[in-house]
């Protein structure tokens, strides 16, 4: 498996973990008015960020079709963030190959090459993964699953 | 490509945000007997697998003493678990420039190699910090992003 693969593999583990996370969301902490960081607009924020650090730079950036401002008082449904997110996986198979991992990252606020973004949006998705697993731990939802790598990129071997 | 510094820069940025959460842990969250995972267990659970899968080589060295969560009163203290983080910093300075990432590892079954080994680790790190994190916001302490090392969002 080259090195973009392990990246695709990756990525596709940790947004595997954050897709197990909001399918078992229940729907009264989908948008709990107690919550600082709302369990939909952080799993919407995630999924932001993996789509935009995808991309060449923020110019090239194109939102996502339904997106509307995630701060305003209009949560999106379940179904809205999970078709984000499998869009943000057709990105992550499309987008990997296309990279020139030694460029500048390309987001002035991001100092480092193409190859330490894609680490660093790693990252981000399973701090949040991790921060909604715990967060449905309240509801007794403890058994979510640990993903280790993604069979299809495996099976590309 | 040099991916040896980046990873050690992803590294020690994930270990930067353990480190917050086990420095700002109050008292009365390390060994709540109402966690099911209690706050040092998960750092000592991620610290140990974070050692161990920083090995470069999969054998031939010891391992860390376990403890049972299950046992009370035998929790490590903070700065028991401060020292062992302070251990796998090292571990990512020493071992990753020894590493040959192409090579197979057999120590989590399917991954592709070394290289899938370490992002699979990192990723590991972030997760519990995440749970960590999420943890702590009952209480009044911040917590920041690290993007990378000996770099920290507050």
């Amino acid at each position: 498996m080259n090195l973009k693969q392990v990246i695709q593999s990756q990525y596709l583990s940790a947004l595997a973990m954050l897709k197990e996370a909001i399918e078992n969301c229940p729907p009264q902490a989908w948008d709990d008015p107690s919550d600082t960081f709302k369990f939909w607009s952080k799993a919407y924020h995630t999924v932001y960020f993996v789509h935009l650090y995808l991309q060449d730079s923020k110019k090239d950036f194109v939102e996502w079709e339904k997106h509307h401002d995630p701060d305003g008082d209009i949560p999106f449904t379940k179904d809205e963030v999970l078709e984000y997110l499998a869009f943000s996986e057709k990105q992550v198979i499309e987008r990997i190959p296309l990279i020139n991992l030694e460029a500048e990252s390309g987001f002035q606020w991001y100092p480092v090459d193409k190859l330490e973004l894609q680490f660093i949006n790693i990252r981000h998705i399973q701090q949040h993964a991790g921060e909604l697993y715990e967060s449905l731990g309240a509801y007794g939802l403890t058994k979510l699953r640990w993903v280790g790598y993604n069979k299809t990129i495996k099976e590309q071997e | 490509m040099n991916i040896k510094p980046i990873l050690q820069s992803q590294y020690l940025a994930a270990l930067a945000m353990l480190k917050q959460a086990v420095v700002k842990c109050p008292p009365e969250a390390w060994d709540n007997p109402q966690d099911k995972d209690r706050f040092w267990f998960v750092a000592y659970h991620t610290l140990r697998f974070a050692h161990q899968y920083l090995k470069a080589k999969d054998k031939g060295y010891a391992r860390w003493e376990q403890r049972r969560h299950s046992n009370p009163g035998e929790p490590f203290s903070k700065e028991e678990i401060l020292e062992k983080l302070a251990l796998v910093e090292q571990d990512v300075v020493e071992q990753i420039p020894l590493m040959d990432l192409d090579e197979k590892t057999g120590a989590t079954g399917a991954l592709a190699n070394k290289l899938e080994l370490q992002l699979y680790n990192i990723r590991h790190i972030q997760q519990h910090t995440g749970e960590l994190y999420q943890r702590l916001s009952a209480y009044p302490v911040k917590l920041g992003w690290a993007s990378k090392r000996h770099e920290e969002k507050k």
